[in-house]
């Protein structure tokens, strides 16, 4: 059982709010962010004395100094237990990092995806034109790719009940309520300390009711995975994986999807070499391979995750590419515009432009901002790529695309996250 | 602001309850397991109520209350509760959605959900004492307390004689268990209980809205100025605009100013008569607190009903006047505004020509007659001894069926003597019952407010004890229902609302009655005659001091309850001992904590 | 609009017990008796009547009069009034008012507490009493014992021959609580088994004081400017009156009474009765055992459960102990101020839990007002029998028992979490199981004794106090 990480809200008042408020809209507004980026970029001993980092050479030092800049600053996100993302390096990081590699490569990407993204366009094509992006389909593209991460106890998982009859009993209504269940979760590792006291307090009920869930299946889990572990440490991988894993793929989507359809042009180029390609697009890889790079480009104009932040263990200097480093002292937090980064001209040629195919040369890694860089990158980012990639081959092979306006708005937010994005096939 | 406090208090009104006036005790179980699985819920009550008088389902409503961790949406927490893997809210609402379901599908599941939405509504006001603290934080606050007290019983023959000691002692050994690892980082505290508790940060916000409305004023005047500055004189349109905001603005900032002067002054006057004053003079103190004594008088008087009388004759219309100078003040210059001709040739030969001399010796001689009259009052009582008893001398009252319990009620509170006791009142708002909503609201609102900003040491006013304490209407506005939580038993806890939460209490209830009404089931207290609120005067006076009748009042309007829960069963003076105690031990060493220590493990 | 009666012309229609504790009558003797038959039991009660052992407020003393007439008057009432030798005072439980044959009105009934009796069941929870075994009781319930009906206490001076009536026994089973007894020392201070000073911390009725104590002057003089802290309402005590709500207490009526100037339970009161035996013999060996600790703070342990010292000083007495004062003048401390941790009064002794005094509220002023509202009239009596037990027939007169009764014992007495205190309930009469835990806070830090159970409840019960024309009206009826 964790224990408590309610806090009531110390802040006067009002002032959470706002902060929490404009943190939402910056998000939604990525180009204001991108901005601003922009303008700590070019004068980076602005944003240094406030511990703000733009430049790609500065984000990438500041990732990699893995000990003077840590992760535990994620420690206010972590709602159900600590996990592989706010870990300091130790036994416990390694040892929990071996074994999500080897979950990670029980993945049968992008097979698994490719298949239950057919399955659902089959669905969705035969429904009545209209559909929710999130729910009728990346949802499940991207749950049914990860099934591997817990195997046989994926059932027991969703059940919450090491009881068969009860995972015999397992339908998409109760894969959907797992599913809505982590979301919150993840939310709050995109809204991070800003949170208000609702959001937090609603990613910690969700977060317990995962432990919860999670702590009856241990023995089902441990049998899937082979391990013979304290089922304590199984518990903190499970949740760990089931939280951060498919949400955080699902927004990405969503996000890349929302940019495409932003750009008609390049939407366009794509559907039409979809269409030519008919029953090939499943096959042709170079046309994957287009897919891909497309996916990585729409994902760097909407990084799921546009700012980081990371804690400062000690005093250390910070080099913001300004004449002087910046003082960095101990206790403190610095911020990274990884939005900034990935738009810098100085690493990434033709930065402003829509440009897949662009060579990244010696910074390929680079391209992966949104992972994260260095060591502590997300293990699972290739993994995250080609599901992507085969949900939206599966977008590409239905009729033109296009947000449902009209009654409401197309996309709903909570918070940073998204709800719900509706698309009408026309 | 408030609604974070007026959502930790939830009621779930679910009509057309089946069961029985019990409820089976696996369902009693599982409802024990679930909420402590749960670990968010403080509290939760199931009570019976009985039908609406003239509503076409006779069946009771099973009111389920909650009182849950700052902080919850109402949606989001139901929707942990309904999803819960033990399906206990299932088990209690699953008769009312479909019938005969023993495992709902997750359709049935949202249709719960959806259910309890619509019959779920948040406080309309209420006070909670220790609001700050989690249900795990409780516990694990009494953990420590209880073992530090083991502790301390061991360390005693060493340290005993030694304070300074005896408190390192103790504290080395709690900073070494690594159970208590948590505890380490201070207790964590709300902005009114934490930083903000001092005055300063409760007048910063009314400071700065006036700063910022007055900065508003002053850019709104100086933008078209900045205009002309940059790009030269207007033109035509552009001088017009100019003019209007200009007139519009300066206008506006007079009124603000008059309105505050008003506002200042007003509260100078009060401040002046009920403190200065009653300090420096012992008649005028006495005459002050025998006028309210006597028009908060239970029993009625002739010395009462003659304050009465002299307060509508004379009290009120001092008031309305005085209210009336002030809004004519802060009015006047919009009427300059709007009419100056009239008021320079109509309105201004009026008013008395008065220099600030005159003013200021009018003013003293006004408070000095007030004084006066206050004395004679006094004195006249004194030397007419004989009459004065008369006139004080209480009339015959009746009060009919006073100090009745219904045995329903004394059995549960006989169940939580050793516990967190638990009311249900449950009473009709008087007619017309939109204004009566509203009257409440208000009220609600203000008493809420304050115990946020105000009451934040676990005392609303003067009465002490209270875990949470919520106001509901429901019904569509018709009745008003009222749960509290509290230490103690019901008629101390009364005895404290009338003695320490007085006004609070009268504005809550005194828009309510009771019509008679039959017994939610048999077994259960009905109503046979209707009855009102005891009197109040000037609304908020009387009232809850009539005790027998406001106890025999609020005694009739109780339900029992079927089923309660307390998650941790502290007072709340425990709960703030055990938090002290924490902060004291991994706290610096100093005097102040070494000594908090030596208390709390004295209890 | 017709006024309330008035205290000061009813003193003829109270019985003397809510006005004086009868200092001078040292012997004592409580009776319980069980009715058999109603008709015999009536004529019994009428021939108690004519004894004129009933003594009314006014036989026993005159009603306050003006203030500055007081001495002078008290003076002469001395010289005038012929001085009782014995008073007998008479309570009737509820179920014994229905056996003579007075039925409640339903408009105002008798209050729920008095008609459910102490002894059921739900006011055992109620009342917090674990475990009872009783003798004696008002109604059926877990403790088992003799359901009585009426209660007879009888005080005399030393050496008067009881004058009561002989007891048919066809018409009244009785029970005697101990044989006559006489626990006053030669200057005519009560002393209770354990050894300690009784009767000291009364409250003082408004309009009827009990002259016992010495004159009015002299008493507000010792007691310091804490005098009003003592000064109650009648309607605290009395039905009919003026209460520290400054409301009328609630009278309950019965059918048939007529009478102009009230109903049938005016200037009456409700007894809260119970029956303490004593282990002194327990309390004197914990008293041995802790006898260091006497040798160290200079009070004992059992001066520290009770929260007196046994010659009747607070234990926060600055002046020399052995030095005798005015009851007044021992009387007249308070807690906030002076001992709120409880170095000197432990926060959980008897004293301290049955009158808080002013430690409980916000500030002194509004603590002492709310306490006012749980203040009893104690008119209990220790008791010896010829075996050697002894304990005390405990008698608290009030107007409303919940708010004062079981308030009390519920709250303050029998609770465990009094204060803040963790599983601690009253050391001398709690029901706690032993051994159990006492603390006593000391400045540098606080110790614990253990303790053993000192008292026994043998029998409790609810009587009702009847006015002397309400006295006449159930032994007519």
């Amino acid at each position: 059982m964790k224990l408590s990480t309610y806090e009531p809200d110390a802040l006067a008042p009002g002032i959470r709010r706002l902060s929490y408020g404009l943190f939402c809209w910056l998000n939604r507004h990525i180009v204001v962010l991108r901005a601003l980026g922009a303008l700590l970029r070019r004068w980076p001993s602005i944003g240094g004395p406030f511990g703000l980092v733009a430049r790609a050479s500065a984000v990438k030092d500041v990732l990699t100094r893995t000990p003077s800049f840590s992760n535990t600053a994620h420690a206010a996100n972590m709602v159900s237990g600590d996990y592989l993302i706010g870990m300091d390096p130790g036994p416990t990081y390694t040892a929990d990092r071996a074994l999500v590699r080897e979950r990670l490569d029980a993945l049968d990407v992008p097979n698994a995806s490719d298949e239950e993204a057919k399955r659902r366009i089959g669905m969705l094509e035969s429904g009545d034109r209209s559909f929710d992006l999130i729910e009728n389909y990346l949802m499940w593209v991207v749950f049914h790719a990860m099934k591997p991460l817990f195997g046989s106890a994926t059932d027991a998982v969703v059940a919450g009940s090491a009881d068969p009859a009860a995972q015999a009993a397992v339908d998409e209504g109760l894969q959907r309520q797992y599913m809505l269940e982590i979301r919150y979760v993840a939310g709050q590792l995109l809204a991070g300390s800003l949170a208000t006291l609702d959001l937090r307090r609603r990613a910690e009920t969700c977060g317990d009711a995962l432990q919860a869930r999670i702590d009856r299946v241990t023995g089902p889990i441990g049998t899937a995975w082979g391990v013979k572990s304290a089922s304590r440490d199984i518990e903190r991988n499970a949740v760990g994986l089931a939280w951060i894993s498919h949400p955080v793929t699902v927004q990405s989507g969503a996000l890349a999807v929302q940019e495409l359809l932003d750009r008609p042009k390049v939407y366009e180029k794509l559907w039409s070499r979809a269409q030519t390609l008919k029953d090939g697009v499943w096959t042709d890889t170079g046309f994957r391979k287009d897919v891909r790079d497309h996916v990585l480009e729409l994902m760097r104009f909407r990084p799921i995750f546009p700012l980081l932040a990371r804690d400062v263990p000690r005093d250390t200097e910070l080099q913001t590419g300004a004449r002087q480093n910046a003082k960095c002292p101990g206790g403190g937090k610095v911020s990274l515009l990884g939005i900034a980064a990935l738009f810098d001209p100085s690493v990434v040629s033709d930065s402003r432009s829509f440009c897949p195919e662009r060579d990244w040369g010696s910074e390929d890694p680079l391209r992966y901002l949104m992972f994260g860089y260095g060591y502590r990158q997300c293990p699972a980012r290739d993994h995250a790529v080609d599901i992507l990639t085969s949900a939206l081959i599966g977008l590409l092979t239905l009729p033109r695309l296009q947000l449902a306006r009209g009654e409401g708005k197309a996309i709903t937010y909570d918070g940073p996250l998204m709800l719900t994005m509706r698309m009408r096939i026309t | 602001m408030l609604e974070i406090v007026r959502q930790q208090m939830i009621c779930i009104v679910a009509p057309g309850w089946s069961g029985g006036a019990e409820l089976p005790a696996p369902l009693h179980d599982g409802l024990n397991a679930f909420l402590r699985d749960v670990a968010v819920v403080h509290f939760a009550s199931i009570g019976l109520l009985p039908g609406l008088t003239g509503a076409p389902n006779p069946q009771p409503s099973l009111v389920l209350e909650l009182a849950v961790e700052e902080g919850f949406r109402p949606y989001d927490l139901l929707y942990r509760l309904v999803y819960h893997p033990g399906g206990t809210m299932w088990a209690l609402f699953g008769s009312m959605i479909a019938p005969n379901v023993a495992e709902p599908t997750a359709q049935h599941k949202q249709q719960l959900l959806d259910k309890l939405m619509s019959w779920h509504s948040i406080a309309d006001g209420g006070f909670v004492g220790a609001r700050d603290r989690s249900v795990r934080q409780i516990a694990m606050e009494k953990d420590l307390l209880d073992q530090t007290r083991v502790e301390a019983r061991k360390l005693k023959p060493k340290y005993g004689n030694d304070r300074t000691a005896f408190a390192l002692a103790l504290a080395r050994w709690a900073s070494t268990n690594p159970d208590f690892g948590w505890a380490a980082t201070p207790a964590p505290r709300s902005y009114w209980r934490g930083k903000g508790a001092g005055i300063g940060a409760k007048l910063a916000y009314p400071v700065a809205a006036i700063v910022l409305w007055f900065a508003l004023l002053g850019i709104v005047w100086a933008l078209p100025r900045a205009y002309n500055w940059l790009f030269g004189a207007p033109g035509h349109v552009g001088q017009a605009i100019e003019n209007a905001i200009t007139a519009t603005t300066e206008c506006l900032f007079t009124m603000s100013w008059h309105g505050l002067l008003a506002f200042a002054i007003i509260v100078f006057l009060v401040w002046l008569f009920l403190v200065p004053l009653p300090a420096q003079f012992v008649s005028w103190r006495r005459w002050l607190n025998s006028v309210q004594q006597e028009l908060d008088r239970p029993t009625e008087t002739l010395s009462s009903l003659a304050t009465y009388v002299g307060g509508w004759i004379i009290g009120v219309p001092l008031l309305l006047a005085v209210a009336a100078c002030a809004i004519a003040y802060t009015l006047a210059p919009l009427a300059y505004a709007l009419a100056p001709d009239y008021m320079h040739a109509v309105i201004e030969p009026k008013l008395p020509k008065l220099t600030g001399l005159q003013i200021i010796v009018i003013a003293v001689a006004a408070i000095i007659v007030v004084l006066a009259i206050g004395a004679l009052f006094y004195r006249l009582n004194r030397y007419f001894k004989g009459l004065s008893e008369r006139f004080f001398h209480p009339l015959q009252d009746d009060v009919p069926r006073a100090q009745q319990i219904h045995p329903s009620i004394e059995r549960c509170e006989a169940e939580l003597v050793d516990g967190t006791q638990h009311m249900f009142s449950l009473t009709e708002l008087r007619g017309p019952q939109w204004w009566s909503a509203w009257c409440i609201r208000v009220a609600m609102r203000i008493v809420t407010f304050a115990g946020r900003v105000f009451f934040t040491q676990g005392w609303l006013g003067n009465a002490p004890g209270i875990h949470f304490g919520h106001w509901h209407i429901i019904d569509g506005g018709r009745r008003f229902l009222f749960c509290s939580n509290y230490d103690g038993n019901f008629g101390g806890y009364l005895d404290d609302f009338i003695n320490g939460a007085a006004v609070g209490t009268t504005l809550a209830w005194r828009w309510t009655q009771l019509h008679p009404r039959d017994p939610a089931l048999a077994g259960q207290p009905g109503i046979a005659k209707p009855r009102s609120f005891p009197p109040t005067r000037f609304v908020v006076f009387r009232g809850v001091k009539c005790e027998l009748k406001f106890k025999s009042y609020a005694r009739d309007s109780m339900l029992p309850h079927l089923y309660h829960f307390d998650a941790c069963n502290r007072t709340v003076d425990q709960i703030n001992l055990a938090t002290g105690l924490r902060d004291a031990l991994f706290g610096e060493r100093n005097e102040k904590n070494d000594d908090l220590i030596m208390r709390a493990i004295e209890t | 609009m017709k006024h309330a009666p008035r205290l000061s012309e009813q003193s003829h229609d109270i019985q003397g017990i809510l006005k004086s504790g009868f200092g001078s009558l040292t012997v004592s003797r409580f009776r319980l008796l069980t009715i058999h038959d109603a008709k015999l039991a009536k004529a019994w009660l009428a021939q108690l009547l004519a004894t004129g052992l009933i003594v009314s407020a006014e036989q026993v003393g005159k009603p306050k009069p003006a203030k500055e007439k007081q001495e002078k008057q008290e003076k002469e009432e001395k010289e005038e009034k012929k001085p009782v030798d014995a008073v007998v005072s008479i309570g009737f439980t509820y179920s014994g008012l229905v056996k003579l044959g007075c039925q409640e009105t339903s408009d105002h009934p008798f209050p729920t507490p008095f008609r459910s009796g102490m002894g059921s069941e739900l006011r055992a929870k109620l009342l917090r009493d674990e475990y009872r075994q009783w003798t004696w009781t008002d109604h059926e319930g877990p403790g088992g014992g003799a359901v009585v009906h009426i209660l007879l206490a009888e005080w005399r001076r030393r050496g008067v021959a009881s004058g009561l009536p002989p007891i048919n026994p066809s018409a009244f089973s009785v029970i005697e609580a101990g044989d006559d007894s006489d626990f006053f020392d030669g200057d005519g201070k009560l002393s209770e088994p354990f050894g300690f000073r009784d009767g000291l911390a009364q409250p003082v009725i408004r309009g009827l004081r009990d002259q016992d104590g010495g004159s009015l002057t002299q008493v507000r003089a010792d007691a310091a400017g804490f005098y009003d802290d003592r000064l109650v309402e009648p309607g605290e005590f009395i039905l009919g009156y003026r209460n520290e709500y400054d409301e009328l207490t609630f009278c309950p009526n019965v059918q048939g009474w007529a009478s102009a100037s009230g109903r049938f339970t005016l200037n009456g009161s409700y007894l809260a009765v119970r029956q303490f035996e004593q282990n002194v013999t327990a309390f004197r060996a914990f008293e041995a055992a802790h006898s260091d600790f006497e040798a160290a703070n200079g009070v004992s342990a059992g001066e520290k459960l009770m929260g007196r010292r046994k010659n009747g000083l607070p234990l926060s007495w600055k002046g020399d102990p052995t030095v005798p004062v005015s009851d007044s003048a021992a009387d007249a401390f308070r807690y906030r101020v002076e001992d709120a941790n409880g170095f000197m009064c432990p926060k959980g002794a008897h004293v301290r839990r049955s009158n808080p005094r002013d430690s409980l509220g916000i500030d002194v002023q509004s603590s002492i007002k709310s306490s006012k509202l749980h203040r009893l009239l104690r008119r209990g009596r220790p008791y010896a029998e010829a075996s050697g037990r002894q304990g005390i027939f405990f008698i608290a007169c009030n107007a409303d028992l919940e708010r004062q009764f079981e308030f009390i014992h519920q709250r303050w007495l029998q609770n465990r979490r009094f204060g803040t205190l963790e599983s601690q309930d009253d050391p001398i009469v709690g029901s706690q199981s032993c051994p159990k835990a006492f603390t006593i806070p000391g400045e540098a830090s606080g110790s614990e004794v253990s303790l053993q159970h000192f008292t026994e409840t043998l029998g409790g019960g609810y009587f009702f106090l009847p006015g002397i024309a309400a006295l006449k009206f159930i032994a007519r009826v």
